[in-house]
Formats: C-alpha cells, sequence, structure tokens
C-alpha cells in the first residue's frame, strides 16, 4: 500500500507550499503563487515526487471508502468522517519531497494513522482526527516517545524529527 | 479469573487495516481498545490446536476473520497492561488497564503489536 522512498534526507519543503506575500506587493504576490502551483503541478507529474504521492492519496481514497461505515473492524469501530479524510490529505501534502512513504492505518476510533517502520520495534506513528491535533506515539530501539501537537497546515516539527531520528 | 503467565493470547482480525501480510506486521490499529469500556478482547489458547484457534474466531463476528494476532501474556505485562480472564464466553478475557490519554495508549498498542506474532488465515 505504501512505497518507501529509500533516500533519508529529507527536503523541507513539502508536496504544496503555501506562497507567502509578505514584503510584496498583491500582484506580485498572486503571480508568484500561480507560478508555485504550476511548478508544484509538474513536480507531481514527474516519477519521483508525483508517484509516491499519488500512491497515497489512492491508498487515503481507499481506506475512506473501506472505512467510512461503523463497525468496519468487526468490534465496533468508528467510522471515519470527512473532516478526518481531509485533515490526512493535508497532512499528506505536507509531507517532505524525500521523507519516506509511510503506511495508512485506521483506528477503531475513526482517526486516521501514518506509520514509518524502520524494523522491528523501531516504528512512528502519527494521527489525526479532523480536530486540527496529531497524536503520535514512537518507539526507537530501546527509547519511547508519545504526545500531541496542533496540526492545521504544515507538520510539526517535533514530528519531523521524530521521523529523521527514526531513519538516522 | 488469574491468567498464568506463560499463556498465549489471541487477538482475532476481521479487517486488512489491521495488518500487513507483505511484511508479516500486526498494525497497532488492532490493539487500540475501543472508546466506550477501554477493553480489548481477546482469546487464551493455551493447549489449543491451530485449526480449533481459528475456530474460535470464525463464530465470534458475523464477517470472514483473516487473521490473528497471538501475543504472550508476559508481553502484555511488561507494557505496564493487565489480563482480566472473565471466561465470558469460554476462554474470552480483556487487556485492562489502559491510560486516559490517547498519546500514551497508541504507544501501548504499538509496543503489544511489536510484540505479537501474525498468522493469515
Amino acid at each position: 500500500m505504501s512505497v518507501a522512498v529509500q533516500n533519508t534526507y529529507y527536503h523541507s519543503q513539502s508536496f504544496v507550499t503555501s506562497p507567502s506575500g509578505g514584503g510584496i506587493d498583491h500582484d506580485s504576490s498572486g503571480k508568484i503563487s500561480e507560478n508555485i502551483m504550476k511548478a508544484i503541478s509538474q513536480m507531481r507529474q514527474s516519477e519521483t515526487f508525483g508517484r509516491p504521492l499519488n500512491t497515497m492519496l489512492t491508498s487515503l481514497s481507499e481506506v475512506y471508502k473501506e472505512c467510512s461505515h461503523t463497525d468496519w473492524n468487526g468490534y465496533g469501530a468508528e467510522a471515519i468522517t470527512s473532516d478526518t479524510y481531509k485533515e490526512a490529505r493535508t497532512l499528506i501534502y505536507a509531507l517532505p519531497f524525500l521523507m519516506p512513504m509511510p503506511d495508512i492505518v485506521v483506528e477503531p476510533t475513526g482517526d486516521i494513522g501514518f506509520e514509518w517502520r524502520k524494523g522491528k520495534e523501531h516504528v512512528f506513528v502519527a494521527s489525526v482526527g479532523g480536530k486540527h491535533q496529531m497524536t503520535y506515539a514512537g518507539l526507537f530501539g530501546g527509547n519511547s516517545v508519545h504526545g500531541s501537537e496542533y496540526f492545521e497546515r504544515g507538520l510539526p516539527s517535533v514530528i519531523v524529527q521524530h521521523i529523521r531520528r527514526l531513519y538516522s | 479469573m488469574q491468567v498464568n503467565a506463560t499463556e498465549t493470547l489471541a487477538r482475532y482480525i476481521y479487517s486488512k487495516n489491521d495488518y500487513k501480510a507483505s511484511n508479516h506486521t500486526v498494525k497497532y490499529s488492532a490493539f487500540i481498545p475501543p472508546k466506550e469500556d477501554g477493553r480489548l478482547s481477546v482469546y487464551r489458547i493455551l493447549g489449543l490446536g491451530e485449526n480449533e484457534i481459528w475456530e474460535i474466531g470464525e463464530h465470534l463476528r458475523p464477517r470472514a476473520l483473516l487473521a490473528r494476532a497471538d501475543i504472550k501474556a508476559t508481553s502484555v505485562s511488561e507494557t505496564g497492561l493487565t489480563i482480566d480472564g472473565d471466561d465470558i464466553p469460554f476462554r474470552h478475557a480483556h487487556i485492562v488497564g489502559w491510560p486516559q490519554e490517547d498519546s500514551a495508549k497508541k504507544l501501548k498498542a504499538l509496543e503489544l503489536a511489536e510484540k505479537a506474532r501474525l498468522s493469515v488465515r
């Protein structure tokens, strides 16, 4: 379901960049924004960047269909809501370009999780539930972490640091 | 009811979301307890043959049994959780003692998934 990108060095740019208009006039800002979106669109169609992103979006769409009704796991699981689905899409677009692509895992609470796995007991997961909050947990050999972070558009730096730690 | 440390527990899996056959891993989602009661349903399978173990899971839910995650009772204890063997129905137990915080719960589920052994039907 996922595509692992071998390069472990991450570009700081996400799949979508929010153009900032700070310090320039509105028209210039609009043109820059348009150009950036055009560049991103071209990049998305490339083999290198487009395929992992599209694979992730397709996987997300599939799990949304499969788990958009209650009791999808036989134990009374909650359905994925449209808010959760939209937030998961936002998170996918916010992933840095060269970050290894995670597996998508739906939780019985209806939250959508993203799992990065390096090997046995080296795994990091972060989930969204449509409430602008990411909940995460990770195992790094003998060490572990867990917590939550506010999430709206950009991937919280704490999350990026933990994923880097996993692959370092 | 006391569950012996040497026993193995089975968590039956009815959704392909809860495991990954290609790398033979159990996903942490298989071990996240339901919100309403925070009790994770498992079965004690000590002394049973493979066919008998699968048979229990096949009759529990009105859907296809896809896999199961076996975990040792000692592994559950190591994560700080406890096992409540209620025997209703026969051999049934719950993994209880989950923390309130969602992220802490996720970490426990992750630990259990890492220690579990996947069997695909």
